[in-house]
């Protein structure tokens, strides 16, 4: 089975091949070169044991809330992002299709909303500040990513909103 | 002694609190908010009360419902932990009204040591060194005159300060009015009062902090020193005991310091003296904190003492029973704060559900902590849930021991501050002890971006190998919801919500 995999801090896609050897046994082939047989007990829904040339590894794999995979080995972290190349092709035509680029500010943590800066309508610049929110006694600024105009504003002050809503919408200027 | 205590706060402190009335033999109280039901120290205590909804100022900080409670259920002391009502005097003097003890100092020297300029004058009173600046608030003409007249760069603070809020580094003239707006603006908001005053900047300051302990007649012995310059937002992260500066002579001169200041202010119970020192070993007076530390746990695992417990029996009247010359600071301890934020996003909050832990375990390793697996960390209050303290003979061990421990520690769920303490813990200059108080802005930050990957091929090979499982095996139902294999319509749904701020 072969996989494409980005890797955050690392640059440009892995090509990633995985063949099952038999019993626990799994031959990874990274990037057409680095070969790797690896020995995989998986412990519980995430936890796995790894043998490779006789070292032993403790590797945590857990699935995302935005859909890739968060993984712990020796308590280095790694964020992977990993799709089947047959559904990259699928998602990549899918993309083209649906358009890119939807303008939304979006929030990565939970949070009140302390204030809301802008108003539908208003002509915004890039790094613009548009919302306030808190969370933990700390307050945090969300900024227009580029300029254009609020096309609708999905929060307002004294809202709880979860990880990953959708704060302001934007139209991006040409 | 007391027969029964409320413990006005939550999370590990709350925890920390209750362990040590167990020990005394104790009956402890907790309180709790809406959010906090299933809280670990409501499990903890051997009786709760609801005090308000999730905001604190409804709930922790609320002093009539906690009166009332502590009322209600007949207990002769509050201890408030940290934060909170920790220094708050109008608290203690309620306290006191209500014929209940505040575990902590008098109310008087909660209210002149909240004031900056205050505890300045007393410092310099009883004979401490104080960092040169002002002793008293000015207005924004009076500081452009002083700053001018001592030298750029100067520190800007709030009078009411802590937290490094309304604190701003000033290098030259052409900021300073910028910098006092935000100043006034910020401390007006956090402590409501925008008064200012001015420090020289020390370059390259250590944090370096006295513990003590003062009973009720003015007999104080100091517990040694904390090294806390391993700061992020002006706040510690990473603390040590002792300090790699500090050497038998200056600990003493520190103390004996620190307990000049205590007495002039009429301080008693457990509290903490901090210091900045400059490249050259000369100590400053900074501030008094009138409280229990977040990082009294180094200290307590170098000298063998209970500062809690310590700290319950000066507010029971009771005399101090350790004499200076038996305290000894043995071996070597480290403290890493377990924040719940995202250490490779500037430290972002990062509340939730901790839907998996494996604590650390060993010789040498403690850990206080709040939360447990399936508990949710609540964005109402402060990120930290939890602590790892460890001791080692020497430093190296203590390093070498708190590594290996932070190996062992896996919190799921939501982000915590476990990686970074792992990096810090191999960074070279770390492992020297040279470092100061900017030291995660400027040089780890860099020598970060600049550190290949180690386990990558191995991280990636185990994730492909956990993708290929799901696939072949897609019927099958996964112990827990998030293993499920995702379709790729799910997954574009999700790509879609990723694409934030793509213009």
């Amino acid at each position: 089975m072969a996989y494409v995999a980005n890797i955050a801090g690392v640059d440009g896609e892995l090509k990633v091949e995985v063949k099952p050897l038999g019993g626990d046994l799994y031959q990874v082939v990274i990037d057409g070169e680095r070969d790797l047989v690896v020995d995989v007990r998986r412990h519980g829904c995430c936890v796995y044991s790894v043998l490779n040339q006789g070292r032993s590894y403790e590797v945590d794999v857990d699935e995302r809330p935005d859909g890739g995979y968060s993984v712990l080995v020796q308590g280095e972290h790694y964020h992977i992002d990993l799709v089947d190349e047959m559904k990259k092709k699928l998602l990549s035509i899918l993309g083209e299709e649906m358009g890119a680029g939807t303008g939304e500010v979006t929030t990565a943590m939970p949070g009140k909303v302390v204030r809301v800066l802008v108003s539908e309508g208003d002509q915004v610049k890039k790094d613009q500040p548009l919302v306030i929110l808190e969370a933990m006694k700390m307050e945090n600024e969300f900024k227009a990513p580029c300029d254009g105009v609020v096309k609708s504003i999905k929060v307002k002050e004294g809202d709880t909103v979860e990880a990953n809503a959708v704060l302001v919408v934007l139209e991006p200027s040409e | 002694m007391f027969k029964k205590v409320l413990v006005a706060n939550r999370s590990e402190i709350a925890v920390r609190l209750l362990r040590a009335c167990r020990e005394m033999g104790i009956t402890s109280v907790a309180v709790y908010s809406d959010v906090d039901r299933d809280a670990l120290h409501v499990r903890y205590a051997d009786e709760a009360y609801p005090i308000g909804p999730a905001p604190a100022r409804e709930s922790y900080l609320n002093i009539d419902r906690i009166i009332e409670v502590a009322k209600k259920a007949g207990c002769d002391a509050i201890h408030p932990g940290y934060g909170f009502l920790a220094e708050n005097a109008e608290f203690a003097a309620r306290c006191e009204e209500e014929g209940i003890v505040f575990i902590g100092p008098p109310k008087e020297a909660i209210v002149s040591m909240g004031s900056k300029t205050v505890a300045r004058q007393t410092a310099q009173k009883a004979g401490a060194p104080v960092i040169p600046g002002t002793l008293e608030p000015l207005t924004d003409e009076g500081i452009m005159a002083k700053a001018r007249e001592m030298g750029y760069p100067v520190m800007l603070k709030a009078v009411s300060g802590g937290g490094g809020k309304g604190m701003r580094l000033v290098k030259s003239e052409e900021e300073m009015a910028s910098a006092i707006r935000m100043a006034r603006s910020e401390a007006k908001s956090a402590f409501n009062d925008d008064s200012l005053y001015l420090e020289k900047y020390i370059e390259n300051p250590r944090h370096v902090e006295m513990q003590i302990l003062v009973d009720r007649d003015g007999n104080g012995i100091y517990l040694g020193e904390r090294e806390c310059s391993i700061q992020r937002r002006h706040q510690k992260v990473i603390e040590e005991a002792p300090s790699v500066l500090v050497d038998e002579d200056l600990r003493q001169r520190m103390g004996e310091a620190a307990l000049k200041v205590a007495r002039e202010a009429g301080y008693y119970s457990a509290g903490t003296v901090e210091f900045l020192m400059d490249k050259d070993r000369n100590f400053y007076f900074l501030e008094v904190n009138t409280r229990l530390q977040v990082e009294h746990p180094v200290t307590e695992l170098v000298t063998g003492i209970d500062i809690v417990k310590e700290m319950i029996k000066i507010a029971a009247g009771a005399p101090l029973s350790i004499a200076q010359e038996d305290v000894k600071m043995k071996g070597h301890a480290i403290e890493c704060r377990i924040y719940a934020e995202d250490p490779y996003n500037n430290f972002l909050p990062s509340p939730g559900t901790v839907w998996g832990l494996r604590l650390p375990g060993g010789p040498g390793v403690r850990v206080d902590i709040g939360v447990f697996e399936r508990a949710v960390v609540p964005m109402e209050y402060d990120p930290i849930i939890g602590k790892l303290i460890v001791w080692g003979k020497d430093r190296r061990e203590a390093v070498e021991r708190t590594r290996r421990a932070l190996s062992e520690f896996v919190v799921k769920g939501i982000k915590t501050t476990i990686p970074f303490h792992e990096r810090v813990m191999e960074n070279p200059l770390f492992l020297e002890g040279n470092f100061d108080t900017t030291f995660i802005d400027t040089v780890f930050r860099k020598m970060e971006e600049a550190r290949e990957p180690r386990y990558l091929d191995v991280a990636l090979a185990t994730a492909a190998v956990h993708l290929y499982l799901e696939e072949m095996a897609p019927k099958r139902e996964a112990p827990a919801a998030r293993g499920r294999a995702i379709s790729p319509w799910k997954l574009y749904g999700r790509r879609l919500q990723m694409r934030t701020g793509l213009c």
